[in-house]
């Protein structure tokens, strides 16, 4: 198994989410060039609360990076650093999958921190509200590609969640109440997804970015609105 | 083909479940003939048939759109290469062959349509002056599921795709049959855009 296999497989063991960008329509071959994939990604990547998603680097365009590997029709990529653990891979299909880490869970010693997470599960949620945004910021960037279509699909899983305590990783707010998600896994949107027009996203990321943060955290029995998820999220 | 199409394969200049590319030369290049008629048997034994182009270089590691001369192009007609069809794979096999020209070379492209009813053998077989066995009588040909290239059915795994690629061949006919006599079946035969996106990501993200 190869570097890249592995860390994927690495974030499989614990809670880690499952991002699906697409276009709403199948083309095996709507990328014609296999080398462009990696680019494709590279160019639509978002820099935010700082680190990349999806993780990318320069250096990766290099097909004997360790952190690259690709099949006959995709291309994937893997970072592990720092508890940054993401692998994702493109088909030429314009298909794109995020695996991705909760940062908590791989934080061995959580630097300035005076009141430490509790024990157990825990799930960040100024990270999640970050990661959000990110999905739609890149799903809309690469909605205007080559790998994009007039209407595109954007899922979210996260799975083993069940458990898991909601807590504050942003220390200039305040803590948490006791917030536990009841679920084995959490689905958004749940049940089949509604393709979003393309100038709809493009348009305004951040409305969606906004209504599956606040989807997450009702979940979690935190009432939240659209509204003030929207408020948190421009802080990014 | 298109040739659009014709380009798109030509860009990405790689073999894949349904494409393969083979040397120039003209049909009475009985060596170059075999391993043609070799990867028409993993294609007609394939899921949606695929495409064979000849006139692609190989030697070098990667796939060269070298091309072939046109007199070369032309011996590769349809009623030629049906005739040799005919004579080395049983049941016949539905192919098309046209000639595309790219970049001032000549090319052909054989269009391989998937079995009609029952997967398909190779009627006769041939080894190469090296030795090599490029066809054996009563053998079945497949395209690999790790690799992109034409294999003889060897494994177990193998044996099975192929009952069940001609099951759902079966199926698909009596649906249409039936839909033809104004039933209409429950669901779509063909997979939705949403199972395809899904198939395609299934090794890698559950």
């Amino acid at each position: 198994m190869t570097l890249v296999q592995t860390t994927a497989e690495k974030i499989k063991t614990k809670v880690d989410w499952a991002i699906t960008v697409r276009p709403a329509d199948f083309d095996e071959v709507r990328i014609p060039s296999q080398s462009s994939l990696f680019p494709l990604v590279y160019d639509a990547a978002v820099s935010i609360h700082g680190r990349m998603i999806p993780a990318v680097d320069a250096s990766d365009f290099d097909e004997q990076s360790h952190f690259t590997t690709q099949g006959s029709d995709w291309v994937q990529s893997s970072s592990d650093w720092n508890a940054n653990l993401q692998s994702w891979r493109i088909y030429q299909s314009g298909q794109f999958v995020l695996l991705l880490a909760v940062r908590t869970d791989w934080v061995e010693n959580p630097v300035l921190r005076q009141v430490p997470y509790p024990e157990g599960k825990t799930f960040p949620l100024w990270d999640s509200m970050a990661t959000f945004v990110a999905i739609y910021e890149f799903a809309a960037r690469l909605s205007s590609t080559i790998a994009g279509s007039s209407e595109m699909v954007v899922t979210t899983s996260i799975r083993n969640i069940q458990g898991a305590q909601l807590v504050q990783d942003n220390l200039r707010k305040t803590s948490l109440r006791h917030y536990v998600f009841p679920e084995q896994s959490y689905e958004y949107p749940s049940g089949k997804a509604t393709p979003i027009a393309r100038e709809a996203l493009l348009a305004n990321p951040r409305q969606f970015a906004a209504e599956a943060g606040n989807d997450l955290l009702h979940h979690f029995g935190f009432k939240s609105t659209v509204d003030s998820v929207a408020l948190w999220q421009s802080e990014f | 083909m298109t040739d659009e199409e014709f380009l798109l394969i030509a860009g990405r200049a790689r073999e894949s479940r349904n494409i393969e590319f083979k040397s120039g030369g003209p049909i009475r290049n009985d060596h170059l003939l075999r391993k043609v008629l070799r990867a028409v048997l993993g294609m007609t034994n394939n899921q949606d048939g695929g495409i064979v182009i000849l006139g692609v270089d190989e030697n070098l590691g990667h796939a060269e759109f070298v091309g072939m001369t046109s007199e070369d192009a032309q011996t590769w007609s349809q009623d030629s290469f049906g005739d040799k069809c005919a004579n080395w794979v049983d049941p016949a096999v539905s192919v098309e062959i046209e000639m595309k020209r790219y970049l001032g070379r000549y090319f052909v492209v054989i269009e391989v349509a998937e079995f009609f009813e029952s997967p398909v053998f190779a009627r006769k077989g041939y080894q190469s002056p090296q030795g090599d066995m490029v066809l054996r009588e009563g053998a079945l040909y497949v395209r690999g599921v790790r690799k992109p290239e034409t294999i003889e059915v060897r494994t177990s795994e193998e044996m099975r795709r192929l009952p069940s690629l001609a099951l759902e061949k079966r199926l698909a006919e009596f649906y249409r049959l039936t839909a033809k006599a104004g039933y209409i079946p429950p669901g779509n035969v063909h997979p939705s855009d949403e199972e395809r996106f899904a198939k395609q990501v299934q090794d890698f993200s559950k």
